[in-house]
């Protein structure tokens, strides 16, 4: 485990590239390294920045401190790896919310397209961050984020205000 | 003599506690009656208790006079002891008795004298004072005794410091001394700061009364002038038409207006009753929020809270409806009354009579009631008990296969709980249809006398009407102001235990004149330090030690040898009895405690984490950090891969709600969180559960990391730290025995130290991992 010394990768210092064979490599003061996971470590309050790239056998290689910072190119493949790395879409409409023997479903449009999930223990996978916002989690994992509900159509807010 | 008629027998009306009387607060007689005993050696003082040397209850007195100290029972001397022979005393605690032991010079012990538990505290004092009188120093009552070998009584009675009524627990509200008034009084004054809320609600109050009466006096007017009038009344069809229109018109006028001011009225009071709670309930958490450590030492977290949430809804649950039906109903009440003599005064009398037959039995019924209630309560208690005992432990029940014998358990319980509910069952079909059937009596006498009157026209029939109405809107308010007595009961007990918290001091205050600390260097010096919980029992006693600014201690000791303690008297939780704890030259009590508390960090035993994400939890202490010191910090507690690998990293739930994290985890959460708060001094209280190797070594270079040039006292177990610590103290029921590094230390082997690192599980297991 490594300690606290040069963790911190300086964005000029490097390059994310994808290579023909699909993988993503970090190229940095001549090495190439493949790059084997890209994580946020503040996915939810600081996407985007604070993200540790890691390679394939698990091993932290740094942390980037913002995106905006590296070039276009290293920004949009991290984006891209980013994307799948911590999937969640934004719900922009919510058609119906019903409940039925402690199980809630909702039918929702998001901005990935329409969608209907299950989310059981409501307390737990329904969680405010803030006031507006709003992150839910479903029986199987995935997530959701209503990023301000009070913005959401007039039949949505109503559905959404008993779950809060 | 007088106190004989207490003790001494079988009679005990009410339990007395004992008492030291100096000789010249006693009444003469007695003085001279004692003096008697005494012969020529004036007496000073006498404490009487309740047992005798046989072990029979009966009055024995404790005579200290100038040269001798002596035991009387029945008239007699049955023991002295020359006081410039005593040496020391101490009282001795047995189960359901103690006693006063004394030690003469001469080496042998003398049985002053026996009481019951009752009495402990105070004979603890004389133990005290003829330790003082016999020049014992600084020595306390127990200091010789060893503890018995058989059981002890543990609990300590807790008694009202007013009355000495027997209360359930420290913080209890003496129901003796509670003056109910009183704390009406106070309730009332919080409702003031809502006075215009509370003026409206009383205006409505009177308009809804209003709008109850009125239609009972319009049927009467109905009924006599346009259906039925007599005499002069009689008009023309026509008119008695219009009548009947007017009269019906102002009915629906009033109907709409009583729904209106109900309406307004339930909205203003219960807005009241939410206002005052909502501010009752801030205060209480700012108050709880101040009150110092002992406090949460004394008391159950389940009683704290049943104070915040509990009590404060009654209190709530009064003032918004308790106090506008105390309002309404006796505006009712005192209305009907008027409306009714003023009619005809011989019928309201009659009409009248059965109300204090109502009143009498209501109250015998409740009396009854409230014990019915009471068993109701209880048992239903206890079978929740069982019930959750049993959940709470069912992989035992399961292991030892007794699931029948829990059922069987149960069923009693059931049983004996449906039986008392079947009584308050049997009670309430007694008591409603009993007090329906006197208020019926009462409306029947009214229609006999009431109707023979019409019939002699003394009466018309409207007014009959009239007052038949009313007695049936009488008798509802008159059982609901009945019932109020007791909802005033419970909501005055309620709020004289919020108040009773609102009014408790801090124990460690900071006072006027205390600093702010600033750059601390983190050297520590505790001065002959003495220190319990109680003060009868130290815990610490005349500890003097030294750390010096930047040096690692490691605290050694068994359990209860005090180190927990002198680790939370640095951090200023509670402050010593004798003695001080100075910081940089600073005594800590005129250190602003806030400020201390900054430069202090803890990684406890029970590693807490709030419910919040776990960035917030490492941040706790300082919330501003930014987000590259907190991974920072994770990293250097080797908590950062693990959280990497969570879902939600940094922004991952903890506690109830989230995310459940190992021990390990915990702990280092708990390094991290006091990395980044990188205190001047480090309190390290190591945990004592096993991790798995890596973990373990996870942990300890974690800790290496975190204690690295910092003042730190760490309660230590593990042998790493141990070897590490720049040196060692060892703590032995309260004292310093053994001070220096381990290997230091470790050259004696039949030392104390040796000798716990011979035992203690962790090192063994550390020692054979190698």
């Amino acid at each position: 485990m490594s300690a606290n010394d040069d963790f911190v990768i300086e964005p000029q210092d490097v390059r994310f590239r994808r290579r023909p064979t699909g993988h993503v490599v970090m190229v940095r003061g001549g090495t190439e390294h493949v790059v084997g996971a890209v994580l946020s470590a503040f996915p939810l309050t600081r996407a985007g920045h604070m993200v540790a790239v890691r390679d394939e056998a698990g091993e932290e290689l740094g942390m980037i401190e913002s995106l905006p910072a590296l070039d276009a190119e290293s920004r949009r493949v991290l984006a891209e790896v980013l994307e799948r790395s911590y999937f969640m879409p934004l719900v922009t409409d919510i058609h119906d919310i019903r409940e039925e023997l402690n199980v809630v479903t909702w039918e929702v449009e998001t901005d990935r397209g329409a969608r209907t999930f299950e989310v059981r223990h409501v307390l737990h996978n329904i969680r405010r961050m803030g006031r507006r916002r709003i992150v839910i989690k479903d029986v199987d994992g995935n997530r959701y984020e209503v990023r301000d509900w009070l913005r959401l159509p007039p039949l949505a807010q109503r559905l959404i205000h008993n779950y809060l | 003599m007088p106190s004989d008629k207490l003790f001494g027998g079988r009679r005990e009306p009410e339990p007395v506690l004992a008492v030291i009387r100096l000789a010249d607060s006693l009444p003469a007689d007695e003085r001279a009656a004692i003096q008697r005993l005494a012969g020529a050696d004036p007496v000073e003082a006498v404490v009487e208790s309740d047992l005798l040397a046989s072990g029979q209850y009966g009055l024995c007195r404790l005579v200290l006079c100038a040269r001798e100290v002596l035991a009387e029972e029945q008239g007699s001397v049955v023991r002295r002891v020359p006081r410039d022979a005593i040496e020391s005393a101490a009282c001795r605690d047995f189960v359901g008795n103690g006693l006063l032991e004394v030690r003469t010079r001469d080496g042998t012990r003398h049985e002053l004298v026996r009481y019951s538990r009752r009495a402990s505290e105070c004979f603890q004092e004389v133990a005290e004072r003829l330790n003082a009188l016999a020049g014992g120093g600084e020595q306390d009552g127990q200091e010789e005794a060893p503890r018995p070998p058989g059981p002890r009584e543990a609990k300590v009675t807790y008694r009202c410091p007013n009355c000495g009524y027997p209360l359930s627990h420290a913080s209890d509200v003496c129901p003796k001394c509670t003056s109910t008034r009183q704390v009406m009084g106070r309730l009332l004054r919080l409702v003031r700061e809502h006075w215009r809320l509370a003026v409206l609600g009383a205006l409505l109050a009177v308009f809804f009364t209003v709008a109850n009466l009125g239609p009972g006096y319009l049927v009467k007017q109905l009924i006599d002038r346009a259906l039925k009038p007599e005499g002069d009344a009689l008009a023309a069809m026509a008119t008695r038409r219009w009548r009947l229109l007017a009269i019906v018109a102002v009915l629906f006028a009033l109907l709409a207006a009583r729904m209106v001011t109900a309406h307004f009225r339930i909205r203003v009071m219960g807005t009241l009753g939410e206002r005052v709670v909502a501010n009752l309930r801030r205060q209480l958490y700012r108050t709880l929020q101040r009150l110092s450590l002992s406090y949460y030492d004394r008391e159950h977290t389940g009683r704290i809270m049943a104070r915040v949430l509990t009590d404060t809804r009654m209190v709530q649950r009064f003032v918004g409806q308790g106090l506008q039906n105390l309002v309404v109903d006796s505006l009712m009440v005192v209305g009907i009354c008027v409306m009714l003599f003023a009619m005809e005064w011989r019928l309201a009398t009659l009409a009248l009579l059965p109300i204090p037959v109502v009143v009498v039995v209501g109250r015998k019924f409740a009396r009854q009631f409230r014990s019915i209630f009471r068993s109701v309560r209880r048992k239903f208690a206890m079978l929740s008990t069982t019930v959750s005992e049993t959940i709470t432990g069912m992989r035992v029940v399961k292991s030892f296969a007794q699931e029948d014998r829990e059922i069987d358990g149960f069923e009693e319980q059931l049983q004996e709980c449906t039986d008392a509910h079947l009584a308050a069952v049997r009670a309430r079909a007694r008591f409603g249809p009993t007090v329906t059937f006197l208020m019926g009596v009462g409306t029947i006498a009214v229609w006999y006398v009431g109707g023979g009157e019409v019939l002699g026209r003394e009466l018309t029939l409207g007014t009959l009407i009239l007052f038949i109405s009313y007695m049936q809107q009488f008798y509802g308010p008159v059982q609901q102001l009945l019932n109020l007595t007791e909802a005033f009961q419970e909501c005055a007990t309620a709020a004289e235990r919020v108040f009773n918290i609102l009014d408790m001091p801090s124990e460690v205050a900071d006072h006027d004149a205390a600093v702010e600390l600033g750059r601390v260097q983190g050297r520590v010096e505790l001065e002959g330090v003495t220190f319990g919980y109680e003060e009868t029992e130290p815990v610490l006693r005349d500890i003097t030690l030294t750390v010096r600014a930047g040096e690692m201690i490691g605290l050694v000791g068994e359990t209860g040898s005090g180190k927990s303690t002198l680790v939370s008297l640095i951090c200023r939780f509670y402050d010593p009895n004798k003695g001080r704890i100075v910081l940089d030259g600073t005594d800590l009590r005129d250190v602003r405690t806030r400020s201390l508390r900054e430069r202090i960090g803890m990684v406890l035993q029970d590693s807490f984490l709030f419910a919040g994400t776990i960035k917030e939890n490492i941040a706790y202490g300082r919330p501003e950090a930014a987000e590259l010191e907190i991974i920072r910090a994770a990293r250097a507690a080797n908590a950062h891969d693990f959280i990497m690998n969570l879902p939600d990293g940094y922004d991952s739930p903890v506690g109830e709600r989230g995310v459940m994290l190992s021990g390990g985890e915990k702990q280092r959460i708990s390094i991290a969180r006091a990395i980044l708060k990188d205190p001047a001094i480090l309190i390290l209280d190591e945990a004592t559960s096993a991790v798995d190797t890596a973990t373990e070594a996870s942990i300890q270079e974690a800790l290496e990391r975190l204690v690295k040039g910092r003042t730190t006292i760490a309660i230590a177990h593990r042998l790493s730290t141990l070897r590490h610590a720049d040196r060692l103290v060892v703590l032995e029921r309260g004292q310093i025995i053994e001070q220096g590094t381990h290997d230091e230390l470790m050259k004696d082997p039949e030392g104390r130290y040796a000798g716990l690192v011979r035992i203690q599980a962790t090192f063994s297991v550390e020692a054979a991992a190698g």
